[in-house]
């Protein structure tokens, strides 16, 4: 079975998304461990908040180590062998029984508990951003958390992180696009600014083509070079984002491509007009 | 997908039809070794790897990723899969046949 039809299809039984797939940051990839962030010797209840937070992060992730251990040894038996239907019920059941008990969901509240403490600090805006990437589906915990970053922490540059996050989130498009809107005009950031263009022509894409040309187009005009945290420059994807909307979509003529087959034999698209043509993008990868 | 691609290439195969990977296992030889294994008598572009130079031109961030043209080259179906890409088929081959 192809790699990614599996994930695909273990998600959907999730019924979840990628990102709780991914581990979080660890303690020490923090702006608090930079010493350019915290100029002065911190307040010591600021290095008592801090030291939490490290705690806090260590706690969560043995935690999130352990479910996923789980999860793993729920799909174990099938990883060579495609699970019978009863077997995949039941495989299900489980899945969702341990899903019940994801520990992104019990440790949101506590980071949200520590970001109240302090409100200021850069150890708040790091919590509130551990709250928002657990995007749980408290909408209201996740929507607080968004409210605390855009009021209290909007010079910093580590806003960067929630302007990525929310191009992917479920939380109502209205909010998002309002938070989008903020991070791009008021952010002194042009990573910031970035990420939530980017993000923006995301959430656009399905309901106004137009507005996420203008906003691809934008990134090209005014961060071409700039590199995104996920490698790769701003200018490149978004070049891209506007090929597959003013050159892909149905209806129009697909653009010539010429490749090198199996047998080094070079072919076009256009090599095959008087045909129906089915091209498959795959891979076992 | 692939026994149902295999089914769709052996009830076509005196059609005006092709089926076209686009695969990202690895250079040439890794591809023919692949394509032996998995008994794919179509053809493949060697594409390398997910980053490979026509999945980035074409904004490819999915995979599989599908698109269907007609006999003119127009995009006429994308990302269906099985039965809706048998039908997407049949429609586009039923056109062709009308238009001669």
């Amino acid at each position: 079975m192809r790699r990614s039809i599996h994930v695909l299809v273990a998600l959907a039984a999730l019924g979840t998304h990628p990102s709780l797939w991914a581990r979080p940051q660890t303690p020490t990839a923090t702006p608090t461990a930079t010493p350019t962030a915290t100029p002065t010797a911190p307040a010591p209840d600021e290095a008592a908040l801090q030291a939490e937070l490290a705690a806090l992060d260590e706690e969560f992730e043995a935690a999130q180590r352990a479910f996923y251990d789980k999860l793993g040894e729920l799909y174990a038996p099938f990883e060579n062998t495609d699970p019978s239907e009863e077997e995949s019920a039941e495989l299900e059941r489980k899945v969702k029984e341990l899903y019940a008990q994801d520990p992104s969901k019990s440790f949101a509240p506590r980071f949200a508990a520590l970001a109240k403490k302090a409100p200021a600090t850069l150890v708040s805006a790091t919590a509130w951003l551990r709250v928002v990437n657990l995007r749980i589906d408290d909408e209201a915990l996740v929507k607080d958390a968004v409210s605390a970053l855009l009021a209290g922490h909007l010079e910093r540059a580590e806003l960067s992180e929630l302007a990525s996050t929310l191009g992917y989130t479920q939380l109502p498009q209205e909010f998002v696009r309002s938070a989008l809107d903020t991070l791009r005009a008021k952010s002194p950031h042009p990573s910031v600014r970035a990420a939530a263009t980017l993000s923006l022509a995301h959430v656009l894409v399905r309901s106004d083509v137009a507005q996420a040309k203008e906003l691809y187009r934008e990134l090209i005009a005014k961060f071409a070079a700039l590199e995104a945290s996920w490698g790769g420059s701003y200018g490149d994807v978004a070049t891209r984002a506007l090929f597959e909307l003013e050159r892909l979509q149905i209806g129009m003529l697909a653009p010539d491509f010429e490749a090198s087959d199996e047998n080094d034999v070079k072919f076009k698209v256009s090599d095959y007009r008087g045909k129906v043509v089915v091209l498959d993008f795959w891979g076992f990868w | 997908m692939l026994p149902h691609e295999k089914a769709l290439v052996e009830r076509l195969k005196d059609k005006p039809f092709a089926l076209i990977g686009i695969n990202s296992d690895g250079d040439a030889a890794a591809v023919r070794k692949l394509l032996a294994e998995q008994g794919i008598t179509w053809r493949n572009a060697v594409d390398v790897s997910g980053d490979g130079p026509w999945a980035r031109a074409w904004n490819v961030s999915g995979w599989p990723t599908i698109y269907v043209l007609d006999h003119k080259g127009v995009i006429r179906f994308r990302d269906v899969r099985e039965g809706e890409l048998d039908a997407a088929v049949n429609e586009l081959l039923a056109e062709l046949e009308a238009a001669k």
